[in-house]
C-alpha cells in the first residue's frame, strides 16, 4: 500500500513540475545525476563499507528529502535506514517484475524550433526510443540543425545547414515502473559533419595598406560532443506524452580549421566555450509494437 | 527547512551555478591588430634593456590615382574610382614610399611589438637609433591568413614566419623563436644587440 502511495505521489509531483514539492523532486533527481559513483551501484539499499563518505553522506540527505513528504502512521515504522534507502529497495522489486521490452516512443522536438523561428539559429528534430523495463531508456535522435547569424558589429556572416546525430540512454528515475511517467537522467555522444559558410566586409589592412574579400565558403568540419540530460515526461492522452528536458553539452572536439572555427554546430548549438546549457520540449507518442498489455503485468 | 535539506540545495545550486558560470560569454582580444613581439638581448644572450633611443619606421609604398580628361580638370585620389574610367577619364597610376613611425623615442626598451602586413610576403622595418648614425633593417619574411575565432570578435590575420635577417650596425644577429603570430603574446623574435646594452 505504501509503495501505491508513493508512486502517486510521485505521479502528482511529475504533472506539477512548477510547484515547490515538484522543485524538490527535481533536485532529488539533480543529486542522483551528479553524484554518479552512487548510480554505479544500482541503488543498492543496503550501505557497503566500500562506499564513500561523499556517497555515504549524499544518500543520507536523499534519505531526508524523502522524509520531508507528509507524514503517515506507515512511516512510524520506517527502519533506521531511511525512506530513500526502503524506496530504492522497492524500486529494485518491481523492476525484476516487468517484462524486459516495453515499446518504442517517437518524440518530436517543438524547442529548437520556436528557436529558429523567433532567433538565428535552431534545430529540427525527432528522436526514437526503447524502452527497457521501463528503467532503460536507450534513445536515437536525429535531427537538422540550421543557423543563419550575422553579427552587429563584425557584420559576419554564418550560415550553416546540416544533419546531426545523437545516441545515448536514459534511466528512469522514478520507483514505480508500471505508471505512463518518467523522470530520467541520461547521457548522449552528438555528432555531426557540416559544411558552413563564412563571409564578412573587405579585410582591410589599417597600417600597411591593401584590402582582400572576406569570403570562406564550403568549409568543411566535424564535431563530436556529450549531454547530460535531465527531464521529464507525463501522459497527457491515451498514447500521448508531453516532455521536456534540460542539457548540459561538453564540447569534445572539432576538426581544426587555420582560417575559422564553427560558429554553431548543428545538435550542439554556440561554440562561444567549451560547454553550454540547452533544453528541448517534447511532444512523445508510444509505438506500442510487441509492448505487452498492462492487463498481462501482475503488479503486487 | 533542516540542514540536510539546505546542504542538499546547496549541493544541486552549487553545481547549476559552476556550470553557468562555466559557459556565460565570449572573451575577445583586447586588440584588433596582431603584432609581432620582439624581444632585446645582449651578445651574451641574456635578455636585457636597450641603452639608447630607438625609432622604428616600416617601408611602405603607397599609390596615387590619377584621372584625365581632355576640357576637364585632373584629379587625383589616393583609391581607385571606378565611376571616372566609366566616365571616360583615363586613369594613371603613380607610386611613392610613404613610411609610417610605429615605434618613437623608444628609452631603454627591452622589447617592442610591431604590427605586421596581411598582404605583403615581406616587411621592412627600419630600426633608427639615438647613438649610432646609420640605421639597421629587418626584412622579415612571412606568411598571413585570416582567422575568426567567432564573429562577435571579429576577423584578424594571423602570420606565420619564414624568415628574417637585418643589417649589422646595432643589432649582432636576430632570430625567430616562435614563427606563429597571433593574439596570445609569445615572443616570436630575438634581436641580440652589440654592446648597446644595459
Amino acid at each position: 500500500m505504501k509503495v501505491q502511495k508513493t508512486s502517486e505521489y510521485i505521479s502528482t509531483i511529475i504533472q506539477s513540475s512548477c510547484t515547490m514539492q515538484g522543485l524538490r523532486f527535481m533536485l532529488l533527481g539533480m543529486v542522483c545525476l551528479f553524484c554518479l559513483p552512487l548510480h554505479a551501484q544500482e541503488f543498492t539499499p543496503v550501505r557497503q563499507d566500500s562506499v564513500t563518505i561523499l556517497n555515504d553522506s549524499v544518500l543520507q540527505v536523499l534519505d531526508s528529502i524523502a522524509d520531508s513528504k507528509p507524514a503517515s502512521t506507515a512511516d512510524t515504522t520506517a527502519s533506521k535506514e531511511g525512506k530513500f534507502s526502503k524506496w530504492v529497495s522497492d524500486a529494485e522489486e518491481d523492476k525484476k517484475k516487468l517484462p524486459l521490452f516495453q515499446g518504442f516512443t517517437i518524440s518530436a522536438d517543438v524547442f529548437g524550433l520556436g528557436l529558429y523561428l523567433f532567433g538565428d539559429y535552431g534545430t529540427i528534430e525527432a528522436a526514437l526510443r526503447l524502452s527497457l523495463k521501463n528503467t532503460y531508456l536507450p534513445i536515437v535522435e536525429l535531427g537538422y540543425g540550421i543557423c543563419d547569424h550575422t553579427d552587429f558589429n563584425s557584420k559576419i556572416h554564418y550560415k550553416v545547414n546540416a544533419p546531426f546525430i545523437r545516441i545515448g540512454i536514459d534511466y528512469n528515475l522514478l520507483k514505480d515502473k508500471f505508471q505512463d511517467n518518467r523522470m530520467f537522467a541520461g547521457l548522449r555522444y552528438g555528432f555531426s559533419t557540416y559544411k558552413y559558410d563564412m563571409t564578412g566586409p573587405d579585410l582591410v589592412d589599417p597600417i600597411y595598406g591593401g584590402k582582400q574579400p572576406f569570403d570562406f565558403s564550403g568549409t568543411t568540419s566535424t564535431s563530436h560532443w556529450l549531454e547530460i540530460v535531465l527531464g521529464c515526461q507525463v501522459k497527457v492522452v491515451k498514447n500521448f506524452h508531453m516532455g521536456w528536458s534540460v542539457r548540459l553539452k561538453y564540447h569534445l572536439s572539432s576538426s581544426k580549421n587555420e582560417n575559422s572555427k564553427a560558429y554553431y554546430i548543428p545538435g550542439y548549438g554556440t561554440t562561444g566555450n567549451s560547454n553550454t546549457w540547452s533544453g528541448s520540449y517534447n511532444l512523445i507518442f508510444d509505438l506500442n509494437w510487441g509492448k505487452p498489455k498492462k492487463q498481462t503485468i501482475i503488479k503486487k | 527547512m533542516t540542514n540536510k535539506n539546505i546542504c542538499a540545495i546547496c549541493i544541486v545550486c552549487g553545481s547549476i551555478v559552476s556550470a553557468i558560470c562555466g559557459c556565460s560569454t565570449v572573451t575577445c582580444p583586447m586588440d584588433t591588430v596582431v603584432k609581432c613581439n620582439y624581444i632585446f638581448y645582449n651578445t651574451n644572450g641574456q635578455a636585457a634593456a636597450l641603452a639608447d633611443t630607438l625609432n622604428v619606421n616600416i617601408k611602405k609604398t603607397a599609390y596615387l590615382y590619377h584621372y584625365q580628361k581632355a576640357g576637364y580638370k585632373d584629379t587625383t585620389f589616393t583609391q581607385p574610382v571606378k565611376a571616372f574610367v566609366d566616365n571616360g577619364y583615363t586613369e594613371t597610376v603613380t607610386s611613392y614610399r610613404k613610411d609610417t613611425t610605429l615605434v618613437n623615442k623608444l628609452v631603454n626598451g627591452t622589447k617592442m611589438s610591431i604590427a605586421m602586413s596581411y598582404y605583403n610576403k615581406v616587411d621592412t622595418l627600419v630600426l633608427r637609433y639615438g647613438l649610432i648614425y646609420l640605421p639597421d633593417t629587418i626584412f622579415l619574411s612571412h606568411d598571413s591568413y585570416t582567422h575568426v575565432e567567432t564573429p562577435e570578435c571579429g576577423s584578424y590575420r594571423f602570420h606565420r614566419l619564414t624568415d628574417v635577417r637585418c643589417t649589422n650596425r646595432g643589432i649582432d644577429h636576430i632570430e625567430i623563436t616562435n614563427p606563429t603570430v597571433n593574439y596570445e603574446g609569445a615572443e616570436n623574435i630575438r634581436i641580440y644587440f652589440n654592446n648597446y646594452t644595459e
